[in-house]
């Protein structure tokens, strides 16, 4: 800094004599020499040239803005190859890593669909994958194959020209062809986009609050000085001169230019903090500059990441004088759930543009939208276990109801309603008619809230939790109102359990926890639910409690809570929101892995729902009825 | 299905602003007109102009330093072809105003979008650059009218003198550590 100082003082100093000079030739002391001049060109030049070489990076930089109008898109499961084939039904010990390994993992996967699907045996199945029989695809047949079969010319000039692509094209044609074994087919409907099935919404703020940074808005403009004066002097122009005094300004401006002292303040309203879903909600927001003034404050709302701008911008760009403040609103369509507005961004420019400052104001607000419950109008498929209440679940054993049952001997006591007169009639025994009985049932609906079912079919859907969520509440007052106890649990890392219960208080506090606890709303991140979950969840389940699930079904361990389940006596419907696409050859494989594990738990007895996206759930619901 | 995420307003259009853009673009054709006192440096403006247009109208850093570059380049010419000392000048600031006028809509449109309200900002960054070069061109001329007994040279190599230091300065400068208002 010192030095500095120096140096401008010498600079001064030296502009004076040299005005001086101008003005009366002859005052100063510095000797005038054209040889000088030149010399002091080079310098010039010298400097300009290692200047322009210093410079590592040219362009300015600026803080990002997330975008805070789009609401975080759905992950497409499948993004990852390697990561479907581990755990893959059937074939558990695949070890998923680079190469060869990635081969062994496919044929092991290539084995189990083949069992499943074709009905060969597994040394058969491991057979036909090493003679590569197993497809027609040659492509796939050879990559999995023991010993090298023959392949085509363009195959061989593929190979030889591009080896890695080669390798890459036949990985995806086998993934595909192993899904296709499992009935997924590449031309099914297929709404995921490769481009963006992997991105997830970044709409957390950038980089960190308060540090001021410079920008390089300028960057160059010393040069453009030095490069004028070099050309100038060397050239003897004086109008090229004047111009790198021009530029000389610039830098000038850039580089010590007013700073501003940001202060500010900010405020935001919602027209309705407890709005019905799919309202929309006017957001206001205000800031007020504190301190001094503001030329350039480019302002973005912190919207929460599950909402969508309907209409308006959260962004503003203004400037503040001392005290003034600013007021902009846009409208957010509400959905369901507990949304947490963040901090408004502000990012405050110098007015030169060369620094930036960052800043987070205003204090966070949460809106809160609790739909009201619509039962879902087709019966919902329950397993037959009573309880010893009347209520509309058919059940295994006679007595009285509706629907027949079987015929027995007479007994007395028995209510005359229930003889079969006209048997008596024609042969004149006495028997009575037993009905189906019916019995409520105790129920508990459980939603896979995990992070792994935070996945869907297309970036901007629901993903299969909020599926779930949706399907809950319609399920929940259907089954409510159809007699039975009804309770709801999560699972996943959160703890969520409301017991089975009936009335009017319990219909109430289900829709309330369904749409605002944090085990539905939040996704739980990466960290995994507790391995001593199912135990947990078994002791607070009431005897005779059957359940419904509401999971993806894309992963063994929730195949496993349900064997547990019933197991320990618990019966267990599956009504599953298929989240799989077939954009990809990984999203395909995904989808014939989660085919598998259907087809598994439906040999075991366990009824499942595939909820294919886009179909309402009543004639998801209608079609199990009608098949049973 | 109760989640509804359609009709959403969609990504923000992250393009130059229109406003700064223009203006950029006007202070380009004025460097054209100013330096057009010999065809090289004609040229060489309006290739800068044309990179720099292209650079706003896909939205890339690049293209526009690389024009507004030409455009200094342009200048320089024209000054060495003798182009007169004033349109030099003015050359030079409307050359730096459409660089920095450029860049000021590409950042803009990055952060806040191009639909974004930002022309009160806008205008007042336009105004003070451009007030900056004027308040550099008017004293820079007055000194050489005032002066009275032609350009000694003892004089222009002190001023140089000092114009080198000030860059010296300038570049150690740190923007970020500049007094407070």
């Amino acid at each position: 800094m010192n030095r500095r100082r120096v140096l401008v003082a010498a600079g001064f100093g030296l502009f004076a004599v040299s005005l001086a000079e101008l003005v009366q030739p002859g005052v100063s002391p510095i000797p005038g020499d054209e040889l000088l001049l030149t010399a002091v060109g080079a310098v010039a030049l010298l400097y300009a040239v290692a200047a322009a070489l210093a410079r590592r990076r040219t362009g300015p930089e600026r803080v990002e803005t997330p975008d805070v109008e789009l609401p975080e898109p759905a992950t497409v499961p499948g993004g990852d190859i390697a990561a479907v084939l581990q755990r893959f039904p059937g074939a558990e010990r695949v070890y998923a890593g680079a190469g060869t390994s990635r081969r062994n993992g496919l044929r092991r996967v290539a084995v189990a669909v083949l069992t499943r699907y074709r009905g060969l045996e597994p040394a058969a199945a491991r057979q036909r994958v090493a003679e590569g029989v197993w497809t027609d695809d040659s492509d796939a047949a050879r990559f999995l194959a023991d010993r090298r079969l023959s392949s085509s010319l363009g195959q061989r000039v593929r190979r030889f020209v591009a080896p890695d692509s080669g390798r890459e094209r036949a990985l995806d044609r086998t993934v595909d062809a192993i899904a296709a074994v499992a009935g997924v087919q590449t031309d099914e409907e297929s709404p995921g986009d490769p481009e963006t099935t992997n991105e997830t919404g970044t709409a957390h703020l950038a980089g960190k609050t308060g540090v001021r940074r410079r920008t390089r808005h300028w960057a160059g403009v010393s040069v453009v000085v030095l490069v004028c004066l070099a050309v100038g002097l060397l050239l003897e122009e004086p109008g090229v001169l004047l111009a790198g005094v021009v530029a000389v300004g610039y830098a000038a401006y850039a580089r010590v230019g007013p700073q501003t002292s940001v202060d500010l303040s900010g405020a935001r309203s919602l027209a309705d903090s407890e709005p019905d879903p799919g309202d929309d909600v006017a957001v206001t927001v205000t800031v007020t500059n504190e301190g001094g003034f503001c030329p350039d404050l480019r302002i973005v709302d912190g919207v929460p990441e599950s909402l969508a701008v309907t209409d308006g911008s959260p962004r503003r760009g203004v400037r503040l004088r001392e005290g003034e403040s600013v007021t902009f609103s846009y409208t957010v369509r509400a959905r369901q759930g507990t949304h947490e507005f963040g901090p408004t961004q502000v990012l405050a420019r110098s007015l030169s543009n060369s620094t930036e400052q960052e800043l987070a104001v205003g204090s966070e607000t949460t809106v809160t939208a609790v739909p009201s419950l619509r039962p879902v109008q087709e019966p919902v498929p329950l397993r037959r276990q009573p309880t010893q209440y009347a209520g509309r679940a058919p059940t295994d054993s006679g007595g009285e109801g509706i629907e027949f049952h079987t015929v027995r001997e007479y007994k007395p006591g028995d209510s005359m309603t229930r003889i079969d007169w006209n048997r008596r009639a024609r042969t004149g025994e006495l028997t009575t008619l037993e009905f189906r009985r019916e019995r409520a049932t105790r129920v508990v609906l459980l939603v896979d809230a995990r992070s792994t079912a935070r996945v869907g079919h297309d970036p901007g859907a629901p993903d299969a939790v909020e599926r779930s969520i949706g399907a809950t509440q319609r399920v929940f007052p259907a089954l409510l109102s159809e007699g039975h106890q009804v309770g709801i649990a999560a699972f996943g890392p959160a703890e969520c359990f409301l017991a089975p219960d009936t009335g009017t208080s319990h219909r109430q506090r289900g829709r309330d926890l369904l749409a605002t606890h944090p085990a539905f709303n939040e996704n739980p991140g990466p960290d995994e639910t507790r391995h001593t979950w199912g135990l947990r969840f078994r002791k607070q389940l009431p005897d005779n409690t059957q359940l419904v699930l509401f999971s993806p079904l894309l992963d063994l361990r929730v195949v496993r809570v349900v064997r547990t389940l019933e197991a320990h006596g618990h019966p267990v419907t599956v009504l599953s929101p298929d989240p799989t696409a077939t954009g990809t050859p990984g999203q395909r494989l995904m989808r014939a892995r989660r085919r598998l594990l259907v087809t598994d738990l439906r040999q075991t007895g366990v009824p499942v729902l595939d909820w294919a996206p886009g179909t309402p759930l009543a004639e998801t619901l209608k079609r199990e009825v009608a098949t049973r | 299905m109760s989640n509804d995420t359609s009709n959403g307003v969609g990504p923000i259009e992250r393009s130059p602003t229109y406003l700064s853009s223009t203006l950029a673009l006007l202070a380009g054709v004025s460097t054209a007109v100013l330096s057009a006192y010999a065809q090289v440096a004609l040229g060489a403006t309006l290739a800068g102009l044309l990179v720099l247009g292209l650079g706003l109208g896909v939205g890339r850093q690049s293209p526009v330093t690389v024009g507004g570059g030409l455009l200094v380049a342009g200048v320089v010419a024209a000054g060495l072809s003798g182009a007169p000392v004033l349109a030099t000048v003015l050359g030079m600031t409307t050359a730096l105003l459409a660089f920095d006028l450029g860049t000021t809509a590409l950042g803009l449109g990055e952060q806040l979008g191009r639909e974004t309200p930002t022309s009160e900002v806008e205008l007042l960054h336009a105004v003070a650059s451009a007030a900056v070069g004027l308040g550099v061109v008017v004293p820079a001329l007055a000194i050489r009218e005032v002066a009275t007994g032609g350009q000694p040279v003892s004089a222009v190599f002190g001023l140089l003198v000092v114009v080198l230091l000030s860059v010296v300065v300038l570049r150690r400068a740190d923007p970020l550590s500049g007094r407070r208002a």
